[in-house]
């Protein structure tokens, strides 16, 4: 395969993929702290 | 959202994620190299799918800026605002592999031909439009200022579309194709168009999670705010997951 070829499709997932990443982690950090700070508020809303 | 909302939505990634690793190897092993232009020519397979899903990602924020104006309802503005993120981020991929083709097949990264001039300027005026939306105070005039440089910006589409078709440029205005070729092309549409309609989507349901946050906050009424998608089975309550929530584009 063309090196060319194997670079375009690399940076090509990456944007993409990467993206999808990092919103999967912002959902799940939300997530992450409304738990914590239910937690920490004594389990209320 | 519910634990079988949340499967529903990892099953959609995944599913994405494996067309896109067939799609690469349909690509790899099974379409044949372009006559003239050789295996470089196969950058094409992601570039234009990407390209026209960057105009299909413009053309709903355009849409859903007009919805807003006519209608005043946040939800347009929140979906234009999502489609817009994403349409740089495909407009990134479109610079990026086009740029990569260029080097190999003109022996340059980058050329002020008319196309790669208004796709540069496309990436720039949806760039813009993210910094003023974040750069604007008060959600109403956010939105309406908002919509209204996303309905210019869309100006830009038609131009990138045309340039090559009516004026003199390097860029190639249609290709021919051989049937194994076409086949994989129309192949490449399907992960494509299905992974930044999961973007849009995506960051749309993200934007309403921070809107409704924003909204609670203001009226300081602890009302349940659901969550983004990949999260199952959690729901947020009250001030400070408003807070925590930011304001994301």
């Amino acid at each position: 395969m063309n090196d060319y070829v194997i670079a375009a499709y690399t940076i090509g997932s990456v944007l993409l993929w990467g993206y999808v990443i990092s919103m999967w982690l912002e959902s799940r950090s939300v997530v992450r702290r409304h738990l914590h700070d239910h937690k920490s508020s004594g389990g209320r809303p | 959202m519910s634990s079988v909302q949340g499967k529903l939505v990892r099953s959609y990634w995944i599913a994405v994620a494996l067309l896109f690793a067939a799609d690469l190897v349909l690509i790899i092993h099974y379409t044949p190299d372009e006559r003239s232009m050789g295996a470089v020519q196969k950058i094409f397979y992601l570039h234009l799918p990407v390209a026209i899903n960057t105009f299909l990602a413009c053309l709903t924020a355009f849409v859903a800026s007009i919805a807003y104006l006519w209608q005043r309802k946040g939800w347009w503005d929140e979906l234009a605002a999502a489609a817009a993120r994403v349409a740089v981020q495909l407009c990134a991929v479109v610079l990026a592999t086009g740029m990569i083709w260029g080097r190999a097949a003109w022996g340059v990264w980058w050329t002020w031909s008319p196309r790669l001039t208004f796709s540069l300027i496309l990436f720039f005026l949806y760039v813009v439009y993210l910094v003023v939306r974040s750069s604007v105070e008060g959600r109403e005039r956010r939105a309406i200022i908002g919509s209204v440089y996303a309905i210019i910006a869309f100006l830009d589409v038609p131009l990138v579309w045309l340039s090559a078709r009516l004026l003199p440029d390097i860029h190639p205005g249609s290709i021919q194709l051989e049937p194994a070729m076409k086949l994989t092309l129309m192949a490449s549409f399907v992960p494509v168009t299905l992974l930044a309609a999961g973007l849009v989507v995506t960051r749309f349901v993200l934007n309403r999670t921070s809107s409704a946050a924003a909204n609670s906050d203001q009226a300081n009424n602890p009302r349940e705010i659901r969550t983004a998608p990949f999260v199952a089975g959690a729901t947020l309550h009250g001030p400070k997951a408003i807070r925590q929530t930011g304001g994301a584009l």
